[in-house]
């Protein structure tokens, strides 16, 4: 009898957490300014303009669901705005020699290689979070002295090509391809943190390190894939910016780790590790490009948008991380 | 064995010892006056935020920022000297420095948020600042006294290395001879047990970021100085290598070990470097992927070594 009462009551507690504030917030967020996007610029609730922003989110979001899995395995890397840069200039200055889906394949080969390098290190140094930011730092340095190298500091431009425009500019049923990219990967990165053993094991070397390794997960193997996946993820999101923007720079990535960051930490993954979904992500992601558009539709200027980011990320993370916030939330739904 | 261990103790003198010998060898203009004094012309300026910067790292905190409160610093100086006497737009600028030290020290200690995100997007704000301040376009700035502090010698020795000594030893007294110092350490060291001891950990994780945001703004008024003007581009690349200064001069990201001393053979070591790249004419991105590499070597062996005392403890 006790036992069915527990059942029940952990179920409840298993609904209730579902729909915590923590998932909940962000997406009112979300809600509000789309309500504000569309009192303020009558042009925001069009087709064109929505198709818009999912198309600009695109990249970022491809960063941010891949870095989604390396914050929950409990590391970061701020690698990512070099190896950007990196795979944008290598995808398109291999054209010539390898054809456009030759250089395709060595670039997601380097990403592999790239996402091994980073977690090998780490692995090597036994390094924790605080590591992960630095020796990431260095390697996204690394990185971005070898593309400027590669490049010599020119932009390079792709050959016309209808495989590789189809990347930035293709349509399927008049949707754009980045879209359905960044869309699809959300949707199988969704099922490989949640329903796979992997998804499992990434969440479990996040809590508890120790306790995961103690249990049989490979964590080095786990955290190592996650860096793998953010690389190659970041890699085709190069692809797609240098096919939309025609040309490729060695600084073409500058600031996109800021904006991964934001995407994620807003949507209200812990940079503690161990919690967060791709859920969450997509709601931070669609924050940021509503913020994004909203800003251009308001006609405020580059640098503008550089400083108001930085303010709305840390109000943000500081709404998330006050707890009684949350303890009043709590009270207020009669749970003590 | 035992001069092993000593020597690989004191690893990176011996680095910059190596390094300077390599640098005598192959470039012979390296042992000139001019352009040794250069080469202190060149670090001095980094040095000083280096120096700074080694408290925060010390406290076991990363500051991303200094290198755009740096710029946009200069910037504002610039602009501020248009409208008042030099020395108060000196002062006010430092002062301000202070404040954004102030502000980023609040928002990680009672906003519990982590150093390198509150300073990371502190960086964007003040780089998109500064660049909306100066619509992207160095500012001329001619003072006479800011002059003599850029470009000014003192017997012979450029008054910027005289500054960016005395900070050496300002650093290097407080932080070795001072009760200040010494819980600027214990805070880095284990802030739980410093908590204990009674030492008011909040005041010193937001007094050292207000050391290290004024000393980026003095830095910035400096680097105005001896270049007469205040540029939005001069922060690019400072954090990077500030904190490849600290920490490849052996001051631990984890906190609590190393110190000013330390930082100054870190300073030295990178001023060699790219000095005597310069002279063999190597081109900057090697400089640059050199110095990655430098750093993730660095930082991977700090934390090796540190994996491997609790082992031996065992």
């Amino acid at each position: 009898m006790t036992s069915i009462t527990e059942t029940k009551e952990t179920e409840n507690e298993v609904f209730r957490k579902r729909f915590d504030i923590a998932d909940v917030g962000p997406l009112i967020g979300l809600i509000l300014l789309v309500i504000i996007g569309s009192i303020v610029a009558p042009s925001f609730w069009t087709k064109g303009n929505i198709i818009n922003v999912l198309n600009q989110v695109s990249i970022l979001g491809l960063g941010a669901l891949g870095m989604t899995f390396v914050i929950i395995s409990r590391y970061f890397d701020l690698s990512i705005a070099g190896f950007l840069s990196l795979s944008g200039v290598l995808v398109v200055g291999m054209q010539e020699t390898l054809g456009t889906f030759g250089s395709i394949i060595f670039m997601i080969l380097i990403a592999v290689i790239a996402g091994m390098f980073n977690g090998t290190i780490m692995r090597v140094v036994k390094g924790d979070f605080g590591a992960s930011i630095m020796i990431t730092f260095g390697t996204g340095t690394i990185f971005s002295a070898i593309a400027l190298l590669y490049s010599k500091g020119y932009t390079l431009v792709p050959i016309q090509d209808p495989l590789f425009d189809w990347f930035g500019n293709g349509r399927i049923f008049t949707i754009p391809v980045p879209i359905i990219i960044f869309l699809v990967s959300a949707v199988i990165m969704h099922i490989l943190l949640r329903y796979t053993t992997f998804g499992r094991s990434v969440y479990l070397t996040g809590a508890n390190p120790e306790a995961a390794r103690l249990s049989g997960i490979p964590i080095h193997r786990v955290q190592t894939t996650a860096f793998v996946i953010l690389a190659v993820l970041v890699a085709i999101g190069a692809l797609i910016r240098s096919s939309q923007t025609l040309g490729a720079t060695a600084t073409a990535g500058e600031g996109y780790e800021l904006d991964v960051i934001a995407a994620v930490a807003i949507g209200g993954t812990s940079l503690a590790g161990g919690a967060g979904n791709i859920v969450r992500t997509l709601v931070g992601v669609l924050i940021i490009g509503v913020l994004n558009n909203l800003f251009i539709l308001i006609g405020l200027s580059n640098f503008d948008q550089m400083v108001a980011k930085g303010v709305i990320i840390i109000i943000a993370l500081l709404l998330d991380k006050r707890p009684d916030v949350r303890s009043w939330i709590r009270r207020l739904r009669g749970r003590g | 064995m035992n001069y092993v261990q000593m020597l690989y103790r004191q690893k990176a003198v011996v680095i910059l010892v190596l390094l300077t010998l390599y640098a005598i060898i192959f470039a012979p203009y390296f042992l000139t006056g001019h352009n040794l004094s250069n080469l202190f012309i060149q670090v001095s300026v980094y040095g000083i935020i280096a120096f700074a910067v080694t408290f925060v790292i010390l406290n076991g905190q990363l500051d991303l920022s200094v290198g755009s409160v740096m710029a946009f610093s200069g910037i504002f100086m610039a602009l501020l000297t248009e409208h008042m006497h030099v020395f108060l737009a000196v002062l006010f600028t430092i002062l301000l420095g202070a404040l954004i030290g102030l502000v980023i020290g609040l928002l990680v200690s009672y906003g519990n948020l982590h150093s390198f995100v509150v300073t990371l997007c502190a960086m964007f704000f003040f780089n998109g600042l500064a660049l909306k301040l100066s619509d992207a376009r160095p500012i001329n700035v001619q003072d006479p006294f800011l002059n003599m502090v850029g470009n000014g010698k003192f017997f012979q020795i450029p008054v910027l290395v005289i500054i960016f000594f005395m900070t050496f030893v300002v650093g290097e007294y407080v932080l070795r001879k001072t009760k200040f110092g010494r819980n600027v350490y214990a805070v880095g060291g284990d802030e739980q047990v410093a908590r204990f001891s009674g030492i008011s950990v909040r005041f010193y994780k937001i007094i050292v970021f207000v050391i290290s945001s004024a000393a980026a703004a003095f830095a910035g008024v400096l680097l105005a100085g001896m270049l007469n003007a205040a540029s939005p581009f001069v922060g690019g690349a400072a954090a990077l290598k500030v904190i490849s200064c600290v920490v490849i001069g052996g001051t631990s990201l984890a906190g609590g070990e190393g110190g000013i001393r330390q930082t100054l053979i870190g300073v030295l070591i990178l001023g060699v470097l790219d000095n005597s790249l310069a002279l063999m004419n190597v081109h900057s991105f090697y400089q640059t992927f050199i110095l990655g590499c430098l750093l993730v070597l660095v930082v991977g062996w700090d934390y090796y070594e540190r994996s491997k005392k609790p082992e031996l403890a065992a």
